[in-house]
């Protein structure tokens, strides 16, 4: 998988990310973190250690977290659906994210997923997705989106699929 | 096209070759993998006979079988791989007394002896519908059934054409109190299912008749084909085997997986991704209505209890039902259909969701001088990023002018021809 693709974006005027919000809460299916969250990583959920929790999965980052991500199966199959294992990382100092949400798209394409994935919080800063699938071959993009307070920031990660 | 020359062939069957290699090395780099292009050595190709010997073209070929692909009766339908509730569906399926005038059977449209389609560009039962007759023939491996989806089941899309006024015009009441007066159906229906048919509610039981038409359905599975020959010998290694398919099938089976890209949504055994897409063809109703496709086949699905998420699903634990579950009413899903397989795709003519194209040769045309600004320009977007004004423009498409020269054309039709099965079922 390319790493290299990632980008976040970052809080823009406070109305745009409030409209953002909304949009993105329309598109993909936020799910809430677990429990009450503190307000800043400490240095133990530092990025660096996220993705440890998940053997053979990838990472994608953005400008205030890391997210390890591994697919089950992990091979992921074409025209199947899969599911998403996350840990959602803050970096030192950031904000836990209090919502994440996830979806797919064949960018050159201009096409998402068929279906809008499920996610359910499964532990702290852990997230399971369901209901994913390729509908065909190609260059998609991975798309996860997080929210902390009234900000939203967005990683995306690139990979081919067969 | 213009005449070539010996030579000139040999540079295209090259040109042909390194095409292939491209995408299919591209294909062949898995899952979470970069996206570099390899280069690498190209096998020279005899004029006439490209050869597969290119792992990854190999590996794009042989992702088409084995056929038949090993299945399993659907857990939705309790009665699912009885041969009991076969031979009561087949009954069903023939008999024109489940319609409201008792004049329209599935079989009017579903003719066995037209490969289970009736050769008519828009099916009619009691009046002319909007849409081609998709054949029953390998259905029992679809995800969703019918054009626009509609239904999640084999069973579910089995009562759906009953109570349409175009098809059968049947109600559902009209349909339970059949199987409950004739006593040739009623005792049918104990036979396969247990239990008086007077003993059950009428969603039940209508949900039940579907289930015994689905169960003989699920015994129409195309038979082996000369592709299926092919990519066989493929697998083994045998040589000799594998020179008996035709040539001019193996070019445009090297056209399908290669540059036309047909394979990116025909892919699998069954030559299709089971999903939907726009494919250029008007979505314009000869009397000015549009069909929505897809879009109407979500809401419907969605509104109906006779899908997988309601009671009449067999199976507790609800395993079939994921998409189902997931699907998502987009944007996107306006004047798509559902991609078809195309196992036996030569017996089924006419084509596309209307039957507006009457041969295989008019449907490679259609992909070969298919208008991709103006299929972009229809697209819409739904996945731009959050607070963006302007969805992001597609930098490339699965469908796009292939400009194919008319060996290209033959080529690909004879690699379609080369899917149907040798013996034509009765």
């Amino acid at each position: 998988m390319r790493t290299g693709c990632t980008h976040s974006r970052k809080t823009r005027a406070k109305a745009a990310v409030a409209a953002a919000v909304t949009a993105a809460a329309t598109a993909f299916g936020w799910a809430s973190a677990a429990a009450a969250q503190p307000a800043a990583a400490p240095a133990a959920k530092a990025a660096g250690d996220c993705g440890t929790g998940l053997p053979g999965g990838s990472r994608a980052t953005s400008a205030n977290y890391t997210i390890a991500w591994r697919a089950d199966p992990q091979k992921i199959p074409v025209g199947r659906h899969f599911a998403v294992d996350l840990l959602v990382c803050p970096k030192t100092g950031s904000a836990v994210a209090t919502a994440v949400a996830i979806d797919a798209r064949m960018p050159s394409h201009g096409h998402g997923m068929n279906y809008k994935p499920t996610l359910k919080p499964v532990g702290e800063n852990r997230y399971r997705a369901e209901g994913l699938m390729f509908h065909m071959p190609g260059q998609w993009e991975m798309v996860f989106d997080l929210r902390a307070g009234d900000t939203v920031e967005r990683a995306t990660q690139v990979m081919m699929v067969r | 096209m213009p005449f070539r020359s010996a030579t000139v062939e040999r540079l295209r069957g090259l040109a042909l070759a390194v095409a292939l290699c491209g995408a299919s090395t591209l294909a062949a780099q898995g899952p979470h993998t970069a996206s570099a292009m390899a280069s690498g050595a190209v096998p020279a190709a005899k004029p006439g006979r490209p050869p597969a010997s290119d792992a990854s073209v190999r590996e794009a070929i042989l992702g088409h079988g084995p056929w038949p692909p090993p299945s399993s009766p659907d857990p939705s339908n309790r009665v699912a791989g009885s041969a009991a509730a076969a031979r009561f569906g087949h009954k069903l399926f023939f008999d024109p007394r489940l319609s409201t005038d008792g004049t329209v059977a599935c079989s009017t449209c579903h003719v066995p002896e037209f490969g289970y389609t009736d050769r008519r560009p828009v099916a009619v039962g009691l009046a002319p519908t909007d849409r081609n007759t998709k054949s029953v023939v390998d259905a029992r491996f679809n995800r969703w059934f019918g054009w626009s989806g509609a239904t999640d089941s084999l069973w579910a899309a089995s009562v759906r054409p009953l109570l349409d006024p175009r098809e059968m015009g049947s109600a559902e009441r009209h349909v339970v109190d059949r199987v409950r007066r004739e006593p040739d159906l009623a005792s049918g229906y104990r036979r396969v299912f247990g239990k008086p048919a007077d003993g059950v509610d009428d969603g039940q039981l209508f949900a039940d008749i579907g289930k015994a038409m689905a169960a003989f359905q699920a015994t129409l599975v195309s038979g082996r084909s000369a592709f299926d020959d092919y990519r066989d010998a493929l697998a083994r290694g045998d040589r000799r085997a594998q020179a008996r398919y035709p040539a001019d099938a193996l070019r445009g089976l090297q056209l399908f997986v290669g540059r036309a890209q047909c394979n990116l949504c025909h892919f699998g055994p069954q030559f299709t991704n089971g999903e939907f897409d726009k494919v250029g063809i008007s979505v314009r109703r000869p009397d000015g209505r549009i069909d929505w496709g897809r879009h109407d086949g979500i809401k419907a699905l969605q509104s109906s209890r006779f899908s997988l998420l309601g009671r009449f699903n067999d199976d507790p634990a609800r395993r079939t039902a994921q998409s189902t579950r997931h699907v998502a009413l987009t944007n996107e899903a306006y004047g798509q259909f559902r991609v078809p397989g195309l196992r036996n795709v030569a017996r089924t003519a006419p084509y596309m969701h209307d039957g507006s194209l009457a041969t295989l040769t008019d449907v490679v045309r259609h992909y070969s001088t298919i208008d991709a600004v103006k299929l972009h320009l229809a697209m819409p977007h739904s996945h731009g990023e959050p607070g963006d004004d302007l969805p992001a423009r597609p930098t490339d498409s699965v469908l796009r002018t292939l400009d194919l020269d008319e060996r290209e054309i033959a080529d690909l039709v004879a690699f379609l021809e080369s899917l149907s099965e040798r013996r034509p079922r009765r």
